[in-house]
């Protein structure tokens, strides 16, 4: 299978390249001033342990002529404090083979000594920056100085590049998690033109302007943390966003965004001659949709084939706006593939045929906090979606009314396993813009009740009077929870998943073998189903010949969260989900309940998490439920999450204890 | 062994047929322009021939390699996939070719055939180039392309040639166990047809009784049919010993087995000869280290620990300056070694064995297989396959011992645990000595932990402990841990100790010792707090009292499997722990696990637990073994059995106990 064994090709050559020592060649060429400057700092002390580097210079210039040629340098110093630190002592500078080239790019490691070792040309890797993409025009060069560095050590490097390009937008991260000493990001423009900035994730940062350049800066910049459950680090790290106008009379071919229904009309102009119809793409599109009687069953036809198109990305001309502008519908219903904008397109050009008017989405994906509505970019978004108009008729839950579009049922067609009337739990909540030239505001996509993203299961288990249990289990899942059953259930080979269903029962129940697992995904409502028949001896222990002990919770224990670190950094972000569980229990013969745990019932605003036990003949009836409300809690609530999960915890390891009669 | 063709040529680009070999398990090829025609049985497949529950399977994948030109190596594939899941379409949408400078990919066709018959061509234009890496000296592209119209039901089609300048078939594998099954797969090979003496032979692994047959054009050609995918399995052999493939190669004569190692061995030890000389120096050096040693052993320990301590081992050392590689590579001899006192992992065997002869000892190189790749098998004459390893072949009294300080974390008296139990070569002039190398018990491989521990009325535990390592352990402990800062180490360390013991755990007062010793025990010691450890009902509580063993698993879960068990090396555990009972509890039962040893004693569990006097302690012991009387391979069809063992072992180590509560604690 060439596509498995291709990226593990690419591997071994990266790994050649980049993990073999790297040979400095002019080893007597001095480090620059700044370098050498930015290597004298003493460097902060931090409350946070084990900071691996800190950042002693983090900086860039970009200067914009009047033809709009941006010239860019970076420079960049970080010292090694730590052994993994060296990963740090990496260059790189992306660009886009179309219309930017690197002009220059060299890297110095002072170190500790004193001594200095020059990285040039030689040293350079010049890498495709997706691997994955079938064709992507944007490359990464890369010098490495890992395998050279080692703790005390400062590594530095320099940039060039240059582009030409029709934006007029820039960001740039005064920090990622590093801490950084400073920081400084400059904007060199004609005569005249003037520039706009927002801060995001921190106060404003007001440039210093001098004629028409602009320098905003920050300094000694504390580490940021990585925590399990933490926002995205585009939500906690400063970050700085420019805009610049030109003069009127000059660089025309430059594009400016003044706000966000400038946005919407540039792409709405890319992307809508892109919605081409013929008489092939019509007679599928009502096809598909012969047999359906609402307009909720038109859509969901449609979505589902072009859910099942495959996800082919091929990107060019992306300083040129390329990336923002889809094929031909006809062209991607042709040879059936094509990326997210490709799958929009081609989802709205065949509701087209219906007379179903629909628009295209722009948003970020794998982040609901990314784009921000005090900047007017398209630069803000990596994916692209479709907003379906409906009728009154039609109800979902993600369903947006829209101020001068009406009503918006907001689908994702890139994603494979959620139906249409979800949407996916990275971009619940997330800004969004309608790409039409009446629009002049972000939208909210919905957020889908925890009731609807809700996990249900049954299991029906008999205990034998040697501990042995033989059991059954039905788990239906819908919305988001559903989505991830499909997911897996389609990802892998049907025996890596049953393997995967084996280990998971074999998680609560050591030693469990399944004898039957069967699934039931269900196109009509989006759950999806699964049954599962096991058996596992010695589930119960046996003491002293008389007792039984076992847990009645006997898959998915919920303890597998843990919170064990005593302080937290950032808040901890929580999803909307909905679990609950009945697990019947037939009690082995000639034993009866000698002890039950008690219920449990705890309750916090955002979740609320419940057990009960009760016994009727020879039978013991489990149950529990939680209720998780999409919820973030400030870092100083972090006991309340530790103390409800901690309870969750012992609830699900409690044991009933069994006395023979 | 076997031979198909007799031909010749020398030249061989090592890169380039490294990347022929990795190319070749993807590769693809057809000479004509037009496609086989697709049967209708074809098209109505509904369900795979070979695995039910595939996702896609090759309908047949032919290779044909052309090694005619003096010039240049070709490559041909032609592969026809029949798609069945979702899955299977997604596995099959992308194709990327990548080739090296000095490569060509040419005649890139495919098409795909619709369930009703329809077909979709490959447009030439959608078949994009990129480069993939560029740097001094390297360069490597991909074409690519999707394949259009895809669907489920679809047949996929797809076929080029590849040139590859200046290379050869030379060392060359032919993979026949794909990742997915192969209703049939064949390799057609033509060997170079020039002038010369060399000649290609070719060795099967795990191929049945296929063999290359004689076939048109001056092809042979070797097939396989109903070829099950290849997938990994926990504790398996290495890949190599499992997976089917052929293994090609050019030499100048089709040697005979016996001849050909005695060829080696003569060579080996002649080319040797002058690395292990004992010079004045070697011997100045060993007669200070052996000093005070009075029996065969101690003189052999303390060269083993003169060649780790006094000489700086640049292939495990931290920091190796670009002078001191330099000096390395320059070095030619033990006494160039012992000068400098820097040498790679081999310069450090041979002045260990060159300092053994000035000790009066009889020492050799041994040549040996590498465990974790592919095992030495003789009756296969060639060394680029076979040899993975090589040691130190000392002979005390009658018998020959290995040695390998050159292994930094392996203490006197084992080799790395892949050089074990490996047939080797010990080389000699005029005889072949071969003789398998020890498997270290599983004593010397020992995981030692001892806790001290205190259980709180609400199920907390509380203590501290001791965990140890030895041997083989140790040396992974060690490897593993290489290189990262002490704040990194404790990581890693802590949240092995999470999964362990309980992910609730709080591991505060860590230390870590002997992480960078060659030969100490690897240590750790900590202080733990535990919520939730024990779980609580109305008037008991339960817990394990094997606290190290809270959150296993038993080794094996998966109902069935296809290969054979495979365990590294034996290896065993010992826990001691003590544990403080909470005030105004009893215990319910003190039973312990009954002991569990197979037939064999390759497996022994036994575990004691008792109660001080004044029932305020409890104390557990456990000692565990696995692999003893070196049984480390066990068949597939035991699996079953060795499945069991583990889930009895786990079982016991889980085992539960029960504490009633009498009075309510007052906390005196």
């Amino acid at each position: 299978m060439k596509k498995k064994t291709f990226p593990s090709f690419l591997f071994a050559v990266l790994f050649f390249l980049l993990f073999t020592h790297v040979e400095g060649v002019r080893a007597d060429d001095p480090p620059p001033g700044w370098l050498q400057e930015a290597a004298r700092m003493a460097v902060s002390k931090y409350e946070m342990k084990d900071v691996p580097a800190v950042v002693l210079r983090n900086e860039e210039t970009v200067s914009v002529s009047s033809d709009g040629t941006v010239t860019r340098v970076r420079r960049y110093a970080v010292k090694l404090l730590l052994r993994e630190g060296r990963e740090e002592a990496l260059a790189s500078v992306v660009y886009q083979t179309d219309g930017e080239k690197v002009r220059d790019i060299n890297a110095w490691l002072i170190r500790a000594s004193g001594t200095p070792k020059y990285y040039g040309k030689k040293e350079v890797i010049d890498i495709a920056l997706r691997d994955n993409d079938l064709y992507n025009e944007a490359r990464v060069k890369v010098i490495r100085a890992v395998g050279d560095s080692d703790v005390g050590d400062v590594f530095g490097f320099e940039t060039t590049t240059e582009e030409r390009t029709v934006f007029s937008q820039f960001q740039f991260s005064f920090q990622n998690d590093l801490p950084v000493m400073y920081s400084r990001f400059s904007l060199n423009l004609p005569s005249g033109w003037r520039a706009d900035s927002v801060t995001f994730n921190r106060d404003k940062v007001e440039p210093v302007v001098s004629g028409s350049s602009y320098t905003w800066e920050m300094r000694d910049m504390q580490p940021i943390p990585l925590e399990a459950g933490s926002p995205s680090r585009s939500s906690v790290s400063p970050r700085l966003a420019v805009s610049f106008f030109p003069t009127q009379a000059t660089a025309t071919q430059i594009k400016t965004f003044a706000n966000w229904g400038d946005v919407a009309r540039w792409m709405s102009e890319l992307e809508d001659p892109q919605m081409t119809v013929d008489d092939t793409l019509a007679g599928k599109a009502k096809d598909l949709t012969a047999n359906a009687k609402t307009e909720l069953e038109r859509i969901r036809a449609i979505s589902q084939y072009v859910q099942q198109i495959q996800y082919i990305s091929i990107q060019i001309g992306a300083g040129r706006g390329g990336g923002y502008r889809p094929h031909t519908a006809t062209e991607i219903f042709a040879k059936s593939y094509g990326d997210c904008k490709d799958k929009a397109n081609l989802m709205r050009a065949m509701l087209s045929v219906l007379r179903i008017p629909s628009y295209m989405v722009s948003i970020t994906a794998d982040d609901s906090t990314y784009v921000r509505a005090e900047w007017a970019s398209p630069h803000q978004f990596n994916h692209c979606i479709i907003a379906i108009k409906v009728s009154d008729e039609t109800k979902a839950p993600s369903v947006v009314t829209h101020p001068t579009l009406g009503r918006l049922l907001i689908f994702d067609p890139t994603d494979a396993y959620t139906p249409v009337g979800d949407i996916p739990e990275d971009e619940q909540g997330s800004l969004a813009l309608i790409d039409h030239k009446d629009t002049d505001a972000l939208v909210t996509v919905p957020v889908i009740p925890a009731e609807l993203n809700r996990l249900d299961r049954n299991v029906e288990i008999s205990l034998g009077t040697d501990g042995g249990i033989t059991g059954k289990l039905n788990e239906r899942t819908s919305g988001q929870s559903a989505a991830l059953e499909r997911g897996r259930s389609r990802r892998l080979s049907s025996a890596d998943y049953n393997r995967m269903i084996e280990s998971w029962i074999s998680r609560g129940a050591t030693g469990a073998k399944t004898s039957k697992i069967e699934t039931r995904d269900s196109n009509e409502d989006g759950n999806f189903n699964l049954n599962v028949e096991f058996s596992a001896a010695s589930y119960g222990q046996l003491m002293q010949g008389k007792l039984m002990v076992f847990k009645p919770a006997v898959v998915s224990r919920l303890d597998r969260m843990s919170f064990t670190e005593g302080k937290r950094f950032h808040p901890y972000v929580i999803e909307a989900s909905t679990y609950s569980e009945s697990v019947k229990i037939k009690l082995p013969v000639g034993f009866g309940v000698d002890e039950m745990p008690d219920a449990t019932n705890v309750e916090t605003a955002f979740g609320k998490y419940s057990t009960s036990y009760t016994v009727s003949g020879e039978y013991l009836t489990f149950t529990r439920s939680m209720k998780l409300n999409r919820s973030t809690i400030p870092a100083d609530k972090y006991d309340s999450i530790r103390s409800f999960f901690g309870r969750v915890r012992a609830a699900e390891q409690a044991p009933v204890v069994l006395v023979k009669k | 062994m076997n031979h198909v063709f007799t031909e010749h040529r020398s030249c061989l680009v090592s890169f380039l047929s490294a990347l022929v070999l990795m190319m070749a398990t993807t590769a693809i090829v057809g000479q004509d322009k037009d496609w086989r025609p697709v049967t209708t049985e074809e098209l109505q497949m509904k369900t795979p021939k070979v695995d039910a529950a595939a996702d896609a399977e090759a309908m047949f994948w032919e290779v044909r390699v052309d090694d005619s030109s003096p010039d240049e190596l070709a490559l041909a594939n032609y592969v026809r996939v029949k798609i069945f899941t979702e899955k299977g379409k997604d596995d099959f949408s992308k194709h990327d070719i990548p080739f090296a400078k000095g490569t060509r990919i040419r005649d890139v066709f495919a098409r795909v055939t619709k369930p009703d018959g329809t077909t979709v061509l490959l447009n030439k234009d959608d078949v994009l180039e990129r480069e993939i890496v560029r740097s001094s000296g390297l360069k490597i592209r991909a074409k690519s392309f999707a394949l259009p119209g895809l669907e489920v039901g679809s047949i996929v089609e797809y076929r080029y040639k590849e040139i590859i300048g200046s290379a050869q078939a030379d060392d060359m594998r032919l993979i026949f166990q794909r990742d997915i099954p192969v209703e049939n797969i064949s390799y057609f090979v033509k060997p170079y047809s020039g002038p010369g003496q060399s000649a290609m032979g070719y060795y099967p692994f795990n191929m049945g009784n296929t063999k290359f047959e004689k076939d048109k054009g001056g092809f042979f050609r070797a097939t396989m049919t109903n070829v099950p995918a290849f997938r990994e399995e926990p504790s398996m052999l290495p890949e190599d010993e499992v997976r089917s493939w052929i293994y090609l190669y050019y030499a100048p004569e089709l040697p005979k087995a016996d001849e050909y190692w005695a060829r080696i061995s003569k060579m080996a030890y002649e080319n040797t000869k002058g690395a292990l000389k004992t010079t004045d120096e070697v011997k100045a050096a060993t007669a200070q280290a052996i000093a005070g040693a009075s029996t065969d052993d101690e003189k052999l320990r303390k060269i083993y620990d003169f060649a780790k301590s006094q000489i700086k081992n640049t292939t495990y050392a931290d920091k190796v300056t670009d002078d001191e590689k330099k000096k390395v590579r320059e070095s030619k001899t033990a006494t160039d070694t012992l000068r400098i006192k820097l040498g790679s992992a081999g310069d450090v065997d041979l002045l260990f064995g060159a300092m053994a002869r000035a000790a009066g000892f009889d020492a050799r190189l041994a040549l040996s297989g590498d465990r974790s790749e592919l095992f030495l098998d003789r009756t296969v004459p060639n060394y680029k396959l076979m040899l993975g390893s090589s040691c130190i072949a000392v002979k005390v009294g009658n018998d020959w011992k290995f040695y390998s300080p050159a292994s930094y974390f392996v203490p006197f008296g084992m080799l790395g645990w892949s050089e074990e139990q490996q047939l080797a070569l010990i080389t000699d002039p005029k005889e072949m000595i071969w003789q398998k190398t020890p498997l270290s018990p599983s004593e010397l491989s020992m995981e030692k932990r001892t806790g001290k521990f205190k259980l709180l009325e609400d199920g907390t535990l509380e203590g501290e402990a001791r965990v140890e390592f030895t041997g083989h352990r140790a040396a992974a402990h060690k490897n593993f841990n290489r290189g990262d800062s002490a704040a990194e180490q404790e990581k890693t360390l802590k949240n092995w100790i999470r999964s362990n013991i309980l992910n609730t755990a709080e591991v505060v007062e860590f230390t870590i010792e002997n992480v960078s010793d060659p030969e100490k025990p690897f240590v750790y010691t900590f202080k733990i707090r535990v919520p939730g450890y024990a779980s609580r009902t109305g008037k008991r509580l339960f817990f394990q009292p094997n606290v190290f063993e809270r959150n296993s698993k038993p080794r094996f879960d998966a109902n069935a499997r296809k290969y054979d068990i495979y365990i590294q090396y034996p290896y065993s555990e010992k826990d001691d722990v003590t544990l403080e009972l909470p005030p105004g509890f009893t215990l319910e039962n003190a039973e312990a696990p009954a002991p569990i040893k197979d037939a064999q004693g390759i497996g022994v569990h036994q575990t004691d637990i008792g109660v001080s006097k004044d029932g305020k302690t409890l104390v557990y012991k456990r000692n565990f073994s696995f692999g003893n009387g070196g049984f480390i391979r066990f068949g597939a069809a035991s699996y079953p059995v060795v499945k069991n063992l583990f889930e009895t072992f786990n079982k016991a180590d889980v085992h539960q106990m029960t504490l009633r509560q009498t009075t309510v604690a007052d906390g005196k």
